[in-house]
Protein backbone atom coordinates (compact mmCIF):
# COMPACT_ATOMS: atom_id res chain seq x y z
CA UNK A 1 0.00 0.00 0.00
CA UNK A 2 1.18 3.15 -0.88
CA UNK A 3 0.31 6.99 1.26
CA UNK A 4 -2.26 9.01 -0.91
CA UNK A 5 -0.48 10.84 -3.51
CA UNK A 6 -2.34 14.15 -1.88
CA UNK A 7 -1.34 13.43 1.46
CA UNK A 8 2.70 12.95 0.47
CA UNK A 9 2.19 16.13 -1.59
CA UNK A 10 0.71 18.04 1.19
CA UNK A 11 3.14 16.39 3.62
CA UNK A 12 6.17 17.95 1.24
CA UNK A 13 5.02 20.99 0.93
CA UNK A 14 4.54 21.88 4.17
CA UNK A 15 6.76 20.39 5.92
CA UNK A 16 9.25 23.22 6.42
CA UNK A 17 6.05 25.69 7.02
CA UNK A 18 5.46 23.14 9.85
CA UNK A 19 8.95 22.78 11.62
CA UNK A 20 9.27 25.85 11.74
CA UNK A 21 5.90 26.34 13.94
CA UNK A 22 7.27 23.14 15.47
CA UNK A 23 10.60 25.20 16.30
CA UNK A 24 9.01 28.28 17.73
CA UNK A 25 6.53 26.12 19.50
CA UNK A 26 9.37 24.39 21.25
CA UNK A 27 12.72 26.05 21.04
CA UNK A 28 14.21 23.05 19.40
CA UNK A 29 15.41 21.71 16.33
CA UNK A 30 14.72 18.32 17.51
CA UNK A 31 11.25 18.59 18.80
CA UNK A 32 10.69 20.33 15.86
CA UNK A 33 11.09 17.33 14.03
CA UNK A 34 9.58 15.12 16.35
CA UNK A 35 6.59 17.34 16.92
CA UNK A 36 5.88 17.77 12.53
CA UNK A 37 6.42 13.89 12.51
CA UNK A 38 4.10 12.63 14.97
CA UNK A 39 1.09 15.33 14.10
CA UNK A 40 1.94 14.37 9.95
CA UNK A 41 1.39 10.55 11.31
CA UNK A 42 -1.97 11.90 13.29
CA UNK A 43 -3.05 14.15 10.34
CA UNK A 44 -2.72 10.93 7.81
CA UNK A 45 -5.23 8.75 9.45
CA UNK A 46 -8.08 11.17 9.24
CA UNK A 47 -7.00 12.39 5.69
CA UNK A 48 -10.20 11.51 3.96
CA UNK A 49 -12.07 13.25 6.36
CA UNK A 50 -10.15 16.74 7.04
CA UNK A 51 -9.14 17.04 2.96
CA UNK A 52 -13.03 16.71 2.78
CA UNK A 53 -14.44 19.07 5.37
CA UNK A 54 -11.50 20.90 7.13
CA UNK A 55 -8.58 22.65 6.69
CA UNK A 56 -5.58 20.16 7.31
CA UNK A 57 -2.78 22.99 7.70
CA UNK A 58 -5.14 24.19 10.44
CA UNK A 59 -5.60 20.69 11.49
CA UNK A 60 -1.73 19.41 11.65
CA UNK A 61 -0.90 23.29 13.79
CA UNK A 62 -3.53 22.01 16.27
CA UNK A 63 -2.43 18.26 17.21
CA UNK A 64 0.92 20.09 17.08
CA UNK A 65 0.30 22.81 20.02
CA UNK A 66 -1.84 20.24 21.86
CA UNK A 67 1.11 17.75 21.35
CA UNK A 68 3.24 20.34 23.02
CA UNK A 69 1.84 21.05 26.05
CA UNK A 70 0.70 17.57 26.60
CA UNK A 71 2.53 14.82 28.62
CA UNK A 72 3.29 13.38 24.83
CA UNK A 73 7.35 13.91 26.05
CA UNK A 74 8.10 14.08 28.92
CA UNK A 75 11.79 13.92 28.06
CA UNK A 76 13.89 16.87 28.85
CA UNK A 77 11.04 18.49 30.60
CA UNK A 78 13.56 19.77 33.18
CA UNK A 79 15.09 22.13 30.69
CA UNK A 80 12.10 23.62 30.23
CA UNK A 81 11.35 24.80 33.72
CA UNK A 82 15.19 27.26 33.21
CA UNK A 83 17.09 29.33 31.00
CA UNK A 84 18.11 27.27 28.53
CA UNK A 85 21.87 26.98 26.83
CA UNK A 86 22.56 30.00 24.21
CA UNK A 87 21.30 29.09 20.70
CA UNK A 88 23.21 31.13 18.31
CA UNK A 89 21.47 31.82 15.17
CA UNK A 90 23.51 31.37 12.07
CA UNK A 91 22.43 34.11 9.27
CA UNK A 92 21.73 37.22 10.66
CA UNK A 93 22.86 38.90 13.83
CA UNK A 94 19.75 39.76 15.63
CA UNK A 95 19.66 42.34 18.63
CA UNK A 96 20.52 41.59 22.13
CA UNK A 97 17.26 41.85 22.89
CA UNK A 98 15.77 39.11 20.64
CA UNK A 99 18.61 36.57 21.58
CA UNK A 100 17.55 37.58 25.05
CA UNK A 101 13.68 37.15 24.42
CA UNK A 102 14.43 33.50 22.64
CA UNK A 103 16.32 32.62 25.09
CA UNK A 104 14.22 34.08 28.05
CA UNK A 105 10.95 32.02 26.12
CA UNK A 106 12.69 28.45 26.83
CA UNK A 107 12.44 29.54 30.30
CA UNK A 108 8.66 29.70 30.44
CA UNK A 109 6.14 26.76 31.42
CA UNK A 110 5.29 24.97 28.09
CA UNK A 111 1.01 26.24 28.25
CA UNK A 112 2.40 29.83 28.87
CA UNK A 113 4.89 29.25 25.55
CA UNK A 114 2.51 28.18 23.36
CA UNK A 115 -0.09 30.75 24.24
CA UNK A 116 2.06 33.42 23.32
CA UNK A 117 3.48 31.57 19.83
CA UNK A 118 -0.09 31.02 19.18
CA UNK A 119 -0.91 35.22 20.05
CA UNK A 120 3.03 36.66 18.29
CA UNK A 121 3.84 33.93 15.81
CA UNK A 122 0.55 32.90 14.61
CA UNK A 123 -1.57 36.18 14.49
CA UNK A 124 -4.63 34.32 17.04
CA UNK A 125 -7.15 35.89 18.52
CA UNK A 126 -7.44 34.90 22.72
CA UNK A 127 -10.65 33.03 21.09
CA UNK A 128 -9.01 30.91 18.75
CA UNK A 129 -6.11 30.18 20.97
CA UNK A 130 -8.60 28.71 23.67
CA UNK A 131 -10.01 26.50 21.05
CA UNK A 132 -6.68 25.51 19.49
CA UNK A 133 -5.39 24.46 22.85
CA UNK A 134 -8.74 23.19 24.48
CA UNK A 135 -8.44 25.45 27.50
CA UNK A 136 -10.57 28.53 29.05
CA UNK A 137 -10.06 32.11 27.25
CA UNK A 138 -9.91 32.90 30.83
CA UNK A 139 -6.94 30.56 31.07
CA UNK A 140 -5.28 31.62 28.22
CA UNK A 141 -5.51 35.12 29.42
CA UNK A 142 -3.46 34.42 32.17
CA UNK A 143 -1.30 32.29 30.76
CA UNK A 144 -0.29 35.06 28.62
CA UNK A 145 -0.03 37.85 31.53
CA UNK A 146 1.89 35.57 33.16
CA UNK A 147 4.04 34.76 30.15
CA UNK A 148 4.61 38.36 29.35
CA UNK A 149 5.50 39.17 33.25
CA UNK A 150 7.89 36.80 33.00
CA UNK A 151 9.71 37.88 30.14
CA UNK A 152 9.29 41.47 31.03
CA UNK A 153 11.23 40.81 34.27
CA UNK A 154 14.13 38.41 32.64
CA UNK A 155 15.16 41.21 29.81
CA UNK A 156 13.77 44.21 31.11
CA UNK A 157 11.36 45.33 28.78
CA UNK A 158 10.24 48.97 28.51
CA UNK A 159 7.84 51.10 30.86
CA UNK A 160 5.73 52.39 27.79
CA UNK A 161 5.11 48.66 27.26
CA UNK A 162 1.27 48.95 27.45
CA UNK A 163 0.40 45.10 26.58
CA UNK A 164 -1.21 42.30 29.02
CA UNK A 165 -2.43 44.17 31.82
CA UNK B 1 -7.50 42.44 33.93
CA UNK B 2 -6.48 41.43 31.06
CA UNK B 3 -8.32 42.91 28.05
CA UNK B 4 -9.07 40.42 25.25
CA UNK B 5 -6.56 40.15 22.57
CA UNK B 6 -6.53 41.54 19.71
CA UNK B 7 -3.78 39.79 17.57
CA UNK B 8 -3.60 42.88 14.93
CA UNK B 9 -0.22 44.92 15.64
CA UNK B 10 -1.99 48.09 17.16
CA UNK B 11 -1.04 51.08 14.17
CA UNK B 12 0.68 54.16 16.34
CA UNK B 13 2.07 52.55 19.08
CA UNK B 14 5.91 52.92 19.94
CA UNK B 15 7.42 49.73 17.42
CA UNK B 16 9.50 48.49 20.59
CA UNK B 17 7.14 47.04 23.08
CA UNK B 18 7.69 43.76 24.12
CA UNK B 19 4.80 42.21 22.03
CA UNK B 20 6.33 43.34 18.47
CA UNK B 21 9.75 42.36 20.02
CA UNK B 22 8.33 38.95 20.80
CA UNK B 23 6.34 38.70 17.06
CA UNK B 24 10.18 39.53 15.51
CA UNK B 25 11.76 36.97 17.81
CA UNK B 26 9.61 34.58 16.70
CA UNK B 27 9.90 35.53 13.13
CA UNK B 28 13.70 35.59 13.01
CA UNK B 29 13.65 32.20 15.14
CA UNK B 30 11.91 30.53 12.57
CA UNK B 31 13.79 31.20 9.82
CA UNK B 32 16.80 28.90 11.84
CA UNK B 33 14.37 26.53 12.04
CA UNK B 34 15.34 22.88 10.76
CA UNK B 35 14.22 22.11 7.18
CA UNK B 36 13.03 19.07 5.87
CA UNK B 37 14.92 16.26 4.62
CA UNK B 38 13.89 13.39 2.74
CA UNK B 39 13.02 10.73 5.67
CA UNK B 40 11.88 12.82 7.63
CA UNK B 41 8.36 12.46 6.24
CA UNK B 42 9.19 8.53 5.95
CA UNK B 43 6.97 6.18 7.68
CA UNK B 44 4.13 9.19 8.12
CA UNK B 45 2.30 8.11 5.25
CA UNK B 46 2.92 4.17 5.76
CA UNK B 47 -0.14 2.33 7.17
CA UNK B 48 -0.52 -0.70 8.54
CA UNK B 49 -4.07 -2.55 8.92
CA UNK B 50 -2.34 -6.24 9.55
CA UNK B 51 -1.73 -7.45 13.08
CA UNK B 52 0.43 -10.08 11.67
CA UNK B 53 1.97 -11.88 14.39
CA UNK B 54 3.52 -13.89 12.23
CA UNK B 55 6.05 -11.37 11.03
CA UNK B 56 8.25 -12.09 13.94
CA UNK B 57 9.12 -15.26 12.64
CA UNK B 58 9.49 -14.11 9.01
CA UNK B 59 12.13 -11.53 10.04
CA UNK B 60 14.16 -13.92 12.20
CA UNK B 61 14.43 -16.19 9.21
CA UNK B 62 15.33 -13.28 7.25
CA UNK B 63 18.09 -12.57 9.81
CA UNK B 64 19.65 -15.77 9.08
CA UNK B 65 19.82 -15.53 5.50
CA UNK B 66 21.31 -11.90 5.80
CA UNK B 67 23.92 -13.39 7.40
CA UNK B 68 24.57 -16.60 5.51
CA UNK B 69 24.85 -13.87 2.79
CA UNK B 70 27.86 -12.00 3.99
CA UNK B 71 29.84 -15.32 4.94
CA UNK B 72 31.86 -16.08 2.02
CA UNK B 73 34.32 -18.33 1.19
CA UNK B 74 37.91 -17.10 -0.03
CA UNK B 75 40.26 -19.71 -2.06
CA UNK B 76 44.29 -19.79 -0.50
CA UNK B 77 45.82 -22.76 -0.04
CA UNK B 78 44.29 -23.58 3.34
CA UNK B 79 40.86 -22.10 2.20
CA UNK B 80 38.37 -20.62 5.08
CA UNK B 81 35.57 -18.84 5.35
CA UNK B 82 36.28 -14.97 5.97
CA UNK B 83 33.51 -13.00 6.81
CA UNK B 84 32.91 -9.49 5.07
CA UNK B 85 32.15 -7.10 7.81
CA UNK B 86 28.59 -7.82 8.34
CA UNK B 87 26.33 -4.46 8.51
CA UNK B 88 23.77 -5.55 10.75
CA UNK B 89 20.36 -6.48 8.49
CA UNK B 90 17.96 -2.80 8.56
CA UNK B 91 15.19 -3.21 10.72
CA UNK B 92 11.95 -2.74 8.93
CA UNK B 93 8.73 -1.26 9.88
CA UNK B 94 7.13 -4.48 8.45
CA UNK B 95 8.71 -6.55 10.42
CA UNK B 96 8.22 -4.74 13.79
CA UNK B 97 4.11 -4.30 12.71
CA UNK B 98 1.90 -6.80 14.56
CA UNK B 99 4.79 -8.00 17.28
CA UNK B 100 2.85 -9.34 20.07
CA UNK B 101 2.75 -7.29 23.43
CA UNK B 102 5.25 -5.89 25.20
CA UNK B 103 4.76 -8.26 28.15
CA UNK B 104 5.01 -10.91 25.82
CA UNK B 105 8.49 -10.09 24.50
CA UNK B 106 10.10 -9.49 27.57
CA UNK B 107 8.32 -11.54 30.32
CA UNK B 108 9.50 -10.44 33.90
CA UNK B 109 10.34 -7.20 32.94
CA UNK B 110 7.77 -5.49 31.89
CA UNK B 111 4.48 -4.28 34.49
CA UNK B 112 0.93 -3.40 33.69
CA UNK B 113 -0.77 -1.04 36.43
CA UNK B 114 -3.99 0.88 36.91
CA UNK B 115 -3.99 4.04 35.67
CA UNK B 116 -6.06 5.72 38.48
CA UNK B 117 -7.51 5.05 42.01
CA UNK B 118 -11.14 4.34 43.00
CA UNK B 119 -11.74 7.48 43.48
CA UNK B 120 -11.46 8.14 39.67
CA UNK B 121 -7.75 10.50 40.27
CA UNK B 122 -5.15 9.96 37.32
CA UNK B 123 -2.29 8.21 38.37
CA UNK B 124 1.33 8.90 36.59
CA UNK B 125 3.96 6.58 36.24
CA UNK B 126 7.20 7.55 38.45
CA UNK B 127 9.53 4.74 38.87
CA UNK B 128 9.86 1.24 39.24
CA UNK B 129 11.02 0.24 42.52
CA UNK B 130 11.39 -3.60 41.96
CA UNK B 131 10.12 -6.70 39.94
CA UNK B 132 6.57 -6.15 41.40
CA UNK B 133 6.54 -2.64 42.38
CA UNK B 134 5.96 0.40 40.78
CA UNK B 135 5.33 4.28 42.01
CA UNK B 136 2.79 6.08 40.55
CA UNK B 137 2.13 9.67 41.51
CA UNK B 138 -1.11 12.41 40.92
CA UNK B 139 -0.95 15.68 39.68
CA UNK B 140 -2.44 18.66 41.10
CA UNK B 141 -1.60 20.96 37.80
CA UNK B 142 0.16 20.08 35.02
CA UNK B 143 3.05 18.25 36.00
CA UNK B 144 3.11 18.65 39.43
CA UNK B 145 3.37 15.76 41.49
CA UNK B 146 0.85 16.12 44.12
CA UNK B 147 0.63 12.43 45.80
CA UNK B 148 3.16 9.08 45.34
CA UNK B 149 1.43 5.76 45.46
CA UNK B 150 2.88 2.07 44.91
CA UNK B 151 1.13 -0.47 43.11
CA UNK B 152 2.09 -3.75 44.09
CA UNK B 153 1.77 -6.88 41.33
CA UNK B 154 1.29 -9.65 44.04
CA UNK B 155 -1.95 -8.03 46.23
CA UNK B 156 -2.62 -6.02 43.41
CA UNK B 157 -3.41 -2.75 45.59
CA UNK B 158 -2.50 0.55 45.15
CA UNK B 159 -1.15 2.82 47.74
CA UNK B 160 -0.27 5.71 49.19
CA UNK B 161 3.48 6.21 49.92
CA UNK B 162 3.42 10.13 50.89
CA UNK B 163 2.07 13.29 49.61
CA UNK B 164 4.05 15.58 48.10
CA UNK B 165 4.51 19.28 49.11
CA UNK B 166 4.88 21.80 46.72
CA UNK B 167 3.91 25.36 46.63
CA UNK B 168 2.49 27.32 43.52
CA UNK B 169 5.79 27.55 41.12
CA UNK B 170 7.44 24.41 42.51
CA UNK B 171 8.21 20.97 40.71
CA UNK B 172 8.70 17.81 42.26
CA UNK B 173 10.94 15.89 40.81
CA UNK B 174 14.17 13.63 40.10
CA UNK B 175 12.38 10.56 42.59
CA UNK B 176 14.81 7.86 43.23
CA UNK B 177 15.08 5.15 45.47
CA UNK B 178 17.67 5.32 48.48
CA UNK B 179 17.41 2.11 50.48
CA UNK B 180 13.79 1.98 51.91
CA UNK B 181 13.48 5.62 51.37
CA UNK B 182 12.40 7.22 48.28
CA UNK B 183 14.61 10.80 47.44
CA UNK B 184 13.43 13.88 45.58
CA UNK B 185 14.25 17.18 44.93
CA UNK B 186 11.78 20.34 44.44
CA UNK B 187 13.12 23.29 42.28
CA UNK B 188 12.01 26.76 41.99
CA UNK B 189 13.16 28.65 38.94
CA UNK B 190 16.35 29.08 41.10
CA UNK B 191 17.06 26.62 43.41
CA UNK B 192 16.35 23.23 45.02
CA UNK B 193 15.57 21.23 48.30
CA UNK B 194 15.49 17.36 48.90
CA UNK B 195 13.32 15.57 50.23
CA UNK B 196 12.78 12.02 51.25
CA UNK B 197 9.64 9.64 52.92
CA UNK B 198 9.73 6.30 53.25
CA UNK B 199 9.06 3.99 51.01
CA UNK B 200 7.31 1.60 53.34
CA UNK B 201 4.52 4.98 53.89
CA UNK B 202 4.98 8.08 55.67
CA UNK B 203 5.32 12.15 55.81
CA UNK B 204 7.46 13.44 53.33
CA UNK B 205 10.60 15.36 55.17
CA UNK B 206 12.75 18.16 54.19
CA UNK B 207 16.69 17.50 54.23
CA UNK B 208 19.01 20.57 55.39
CA UNK B 209 20.65 22.39 52.61
CA UNK B 210 19.48 24.27 49.62
CA UNK B 211 21.15 23.29 46.26
CA UNK B 212 21.60 27.08 44.38
CA UNK B 213 20.80 25.52 41.53
CA UNK B 214 17.60 23.79 39.16
CA UNK B 215 18.83 19.95 38.55
CA UNK B 216 17.96 18.71 35.31
CA UNK B 217 19.62 15.30 35.24
CA UNK B 218 19.98 13.33 38.63
CA UNK B 219 22.20 9.80 39.02
CA UNK B 220 22.56 8.04 42.41
CA UNK B 221 25.96 7.09 43.10
CA UNK B 222 26.36 5.27 46.38
CA UNK B 223 25.40 7.50 49.32
CA UNK B 224 25.63 10.70 47.30
CA UNK B 225 23.12 12.35 44.43
CA UNK B 226 25.10 13.60 41.51
CA UNK B 227 23.32 16.02 39.18
CA UNK B 228 23.42 18.57 36.46
CA UNK B 229 21.88 21.99 36.49
CA UNK B 230 22.02 23.83 33.25
CA UNK B 231 25.26 24.95 31.72
CA UNK B 232 26.89 25.61 34.99
CA UNK B 233 27.75 22.24 35.43
CA UNK B 234 27.68 18.52 37.30
CA UNK B 235 27.63 18.55 41.44
CA UNK B 236 27.21 15.97 43.84
CA UNK B 237 25.00 15.95 47.24
CA UNK B 238 25.12 13.65 50.43
CA UNK B 239 21.36 11.90 50.24
CA UNK B 240 20.97 12.84 53.41
CA UNK B 241 21.24 16.71 52.73
CA UNK B 242 23.97 19.01 52.67
CA UNK B 243 25.78 21.64 50.61
CA UNK B 244 26.93 20.36 47.21
CA UNK B 245 30.27 20.39 45.59
CA UNK B 246 30.92 20.59 42.03
CA UNK B 247 32.53 17.12 40.60
CA UNK B 248 36.21 18.00 39.07
CA UNK B 249 35.97 18.10 35.57
CA UNK B 250 32.12 18.35 35.24
CA UNK B 251 32.02 22.12 34.32
CA UNK B 252 29.69 22.94 31.73
CA UNK B 253 28.94 19.57 31.04
CA UNK B 254 24.89 17.66 31.25
CA UNK B 255 25.20 14.17 33.41
CA UNK B 256 24.05 11.52 31.00
CA UNK B 257 24.38 8.46 33.07
CA UNK B 258 27.50 8.14 35.81
CA UNK B 259 29.99 8.67 35.63
CA UNK B 260 29.31 10.09 31.80
CA UNK B 261 28.29 13.30 30.85
CA UNK B 262 29.00 15.39 28.13
CA UNK B 263 28.18 18.11 25.44
CA UNK B 264 26.33 19.49 23.98
CA UNK B 265 22.65 18.94 25.13
CA UNK B 266 21.27 21.66 22.79
CA UNK B 267 23.70 22.06 19.56
CA UNK B 268 24.28 25.52 18.63
CA UNK B 269 24.92 24.55 14.94
CA UNK B 270 21.03 23.37 14.27
CA UNK B 271 19.86 19.67 13.03
CA UNK B 272 24.00 19.07 12.24
CA UNK B 273 24.74 19.38 15.43
CA UNK B 274 25.73 16.58 17.83
CA UNK B 275 23.48 15.61 20.95
CA UNK B 276 25.98 14.45 23.37
CA UNK B 277 28.73 14.72 20.84
CA UNK B 278 31.50 14.46 23.30
CA UNK B 279 31.34 12.47 26.58
CA UNK B 280 33.88 12.84 29.63
CA UNK B 281 34.14 10.05 31.89
CA UNK B 282 34.34 11.79 35.29
CA UNK B 283 35.96 8.79 37.11
CA UNK B 284 38.32 8.61 34.65
CA UNK B 285 38.88 11.67 32.40
CA UNK B 286 38.20 9.61 29.34
CA UNK B 287 36.67 11.71 26.54
CA UNK B 288 34.86 10.01 23.61
CA UNK B 289 33.68 11.85 20.46
CA UNK B 290 31.13 10.25 18.96
CA UNK B 291 32.20 9.62 14.97
CA UNK B 292 30.85 11.80 12.58
CA UNK B 293 29.01 11.42 9.01
CA UNK B 294 29.07 14.33 6.86
CA UNK B 295 25.14 15.52 5.98
CA UNK B 296 23.93 13.72 9.11
CA UNK B 297 21.45 15.73 11.01
CA UNK B 298 19.22 15.16 14.02
CA UNK B 299 22.18 12.77 15.64
CA UNK B 300 21.56 11.92 19.25
CA UNK B 301 24.06 10.29 20.89
CA UNK B 302 24.06 8.15 24.35
CA UNK B 303 27.11 6.46 26.01
CA UNK B 304 27.48 3.93 23.62
CA UNK B 305 25.19 4.74 20.58
CA UNK B 306 23.85 7.23 18.45
CA UNK B 307 20.63 7.55 16.20
CA UNK B 308 20.49 9.81 13.15
CA UNK B 309 19.42 10.26 9.73
CA UNK B 310 21.68 10.35 6.99
CA UNK B 311 21.50 12.73 3.96
CA UNK B 312 19.58 10.49 1.79
CA UNK B 313 17.15 10.49 4.46
CA UNK B 314 18.21 6.75 5.88
CA UNK B 315 17.24 6.45 9.49
CA UNK B 316 20.06 4.73 11.42
CA UNK B 317 21.53 3.61 14.84
CA UNK B 318 24.75 2.75 15.57
CA UNK B 319 27.71 2.76 18.09
CA UNK B 320 29.31 5.98 19.28
CA UNK B 321 32.56 4.95 16.82
CA UNK B 322 30.36 4.81 14.01
CA UNK B 323 30.30 0.74 13.52
CA UNK B 324 27.39 -1.96 13.64
CA UNK B 325 25.06 0.55 11.95
CA UNK B 326 21.38 -0.55 11.42
CA UNK B 327 19.38 1.14 9.43
CA UNK B 328 15.61 1.54 11.74
CA UNK B 329 12.19 2.45 9.99
CA UNK B 330 11.97 5.64 11.64
CA UNK B 331 14.40 8.57 12.44
CA UNK B 332 14.39 7.79 16.04
CA UNK B 333 15.46 10.73 18.98
CA UNK B 334 17.82 9.62 21.30
CA UNK B 335 17.95 5.42 22.19
CA UNK B 336 16.29 4.91 25.47
CA UNK B 337 19.37 3.19 27.61
CA UNK B 338 21.69 3.06 24.50
CA UNK B 339 18.96 0.81 22.30
CA UNK B 340 15.35 1.30 22.58
CA UNK B 341 13.06 2.85 20.43
CA UNK B 342 9.71 3.62 19.33
CA UNK B 343 7.73 3.56 15.99
CA UNK B 344 4.54 4.71 15.53
CA UNK B 345 2.10 3.31 13.17
CA UNK B 346 -0.98 5.05 12.01
CA UNK B 347 -3.51 3.15 9.99
CA UNK B 348 -6.87 3.87 8.58
CA UNK B 349 -8.74 2.11 11.11
CA UNK B 350 -6.56 1.81 13.89
CA UNK B 351 -2.55 3.52 15.45
CA UNK B 352 -0.26 1.45 17.40
CA UNK B 353 3.43 2.25 19.11
CA UNK B 354 5.97 -0.41 19.24
CA UNK B 355 9.36 -0.61 21.12
CA UNK B 356 12.52 -1.71 19.23
CA UNK B 357 15.19 -3.13 20.90
CA UNK B 358 17.97 -2.29 17.97
CA UNK B 359 20.33 -4.36 20.04
CA UNK B 360 18.49 -7.70 19.33
CA UNK B 361 15.47 -6.65 16.49
CA UNK B 362 13.24 -7.94 18.80
CA UNK B 363 9.87 -5.51 18.85
CA UNK B 364 7.08 -5.46 21.21
CA UNK B 365 3.74 -3.78 21.11
CA UNK B 366 2.11 -1.25 23.34
CA UNK B 367 -1.19 -2.07 23.01
CA UNK B 368 -2.33 1.05 22.79
CA UNK B 369 -5.30 0.24 20.57
CA UNK B 370 -6.31 3.30 19.43
CA UNK B 371 -9.16 3.04 17.21
CA UNK B 372 -9.31 5.92 14.99
CA UNK B 373 -13.09 5.52 13.38
CA UNK B 374 -15.41 7.92 15.09
CA UNK B 375 -13.46 11.06 14.11
CA UNK B 376 -10.90 12.55 16.78
CA UNK B 377 -9.22 9.89 19.31
CA UNK B 378 -6.69 11.67 22.02
CA UNK B 379 -4.08 9.36 22.75
CA UNK B 380 -0.59 9.76 24.16
CA UNK B 381 2.38 7.91 22.57
CA UNK B 382 5.84 7.85 24.32
CA UNK B 383 8.91 9.30 23.17
CA UNK B 384 12.28 7.75 24.10
CA UNK B 385 15.51 9.60 24.61
CA UNK B 386 18.94 9.07 25.69
CA UNK B 387 17.77 10.73 29.35
CA UNK B 388 15.56 7.54 29.45
CA UNK B 389 18.12 5.15 30.98
CA UNK B 390 16.06 3.11 33.50
CA UNK B 391 12.71 2.13 31.96
CA UNK B 392 10.13 3.58 29.58
CA UNK B 393 6.39 3.57 30.64
CA UNK B 394 2.92 4.25 28.46
CA UNK B 395 -0.63 4.93 29.05
CA UNK B 396 -3.17 2.44 27.52
CA UNK B 397 -5.58 4.35 27.00
CA UNK B 398 -8.49 1.95 25.75
CA UNK B 399 -8.66 -0.19 29.48
CA UNK B 400 -6.89 2.31 31.44
CA UNK B 401 -3.47 1.05 32.78
CA UNK B 402 -0.14 2.10 32.41
CA UNK B 403 2.46 -0.17 31.45
CA UNK B 404 6.34 0.02 32.74
CA UNK B 405 9.16 -1.67 30.80
CA UNK B 406 11.97 -2.42 32.75
CA UNK B 407 14.79 -1.41 30.37
CA UNK B 408 17.81 -2.34 33.43
CA UNK B 409 15.89 -5.65 33.61
CA UNK B 410 15.92 -6.42 29.44
CA UNK B 411 19.67 -5.22 29.03
CA UNK B 412 20.86 -7.21 32.24
CA UNK B 413 19.53 -10.37 30.25
CA UNK B 414 17.51 -13.12 31.75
Amino acid sequence: MSPDPDFAAFAAERADALLRYGYVLSGDPHDAADLTQEALARLHRVWPRVRRKDNPEAYVRVVMARLHISVWRRRRRESLAVDPPDGAWEDEHPSDREQGLWRALAGLPRKQRAVLVLRYYEDLTDAEIAQVLGIARGTVRSHASHGLARLRTVIGAREADRSAR
Amino acid sequence: MSQEHDPRPASGQPATTLEDDLRATLRRAAENAPHALPGLLAGVGRRSRRRARTRLLASAAAVAVVVTGTVLAVRHERPEPVVINPSLPAITQEQVVGSPPVEEVWPGAVQVVPASLKTGKRLRPLLIADAQTTLLTTWSSHERASAVYAYDQRTRETRQVTVVPSRKGEIADGFVIVGDRLLWHVKTDTSATLWRAPLAGGPAERLPGILPHVPWATDLVGDRLVYSAGDTGVFSVPVTGGDPTPVPGGEGLHLLEWPWAGDPLLPSDGVQGVRFGRLVNLETGEVSHAARTPGDAYVVCGVTTCSGLHADGTPYVRARDGSGERRVPELAHGLAADRFMAAHVTGRAEAEQYVIDVATGRSGSLELNVTLEGGETSYTTIGPTVDDRDMLSAHRTGDDTLVFIDLRRIVSGP
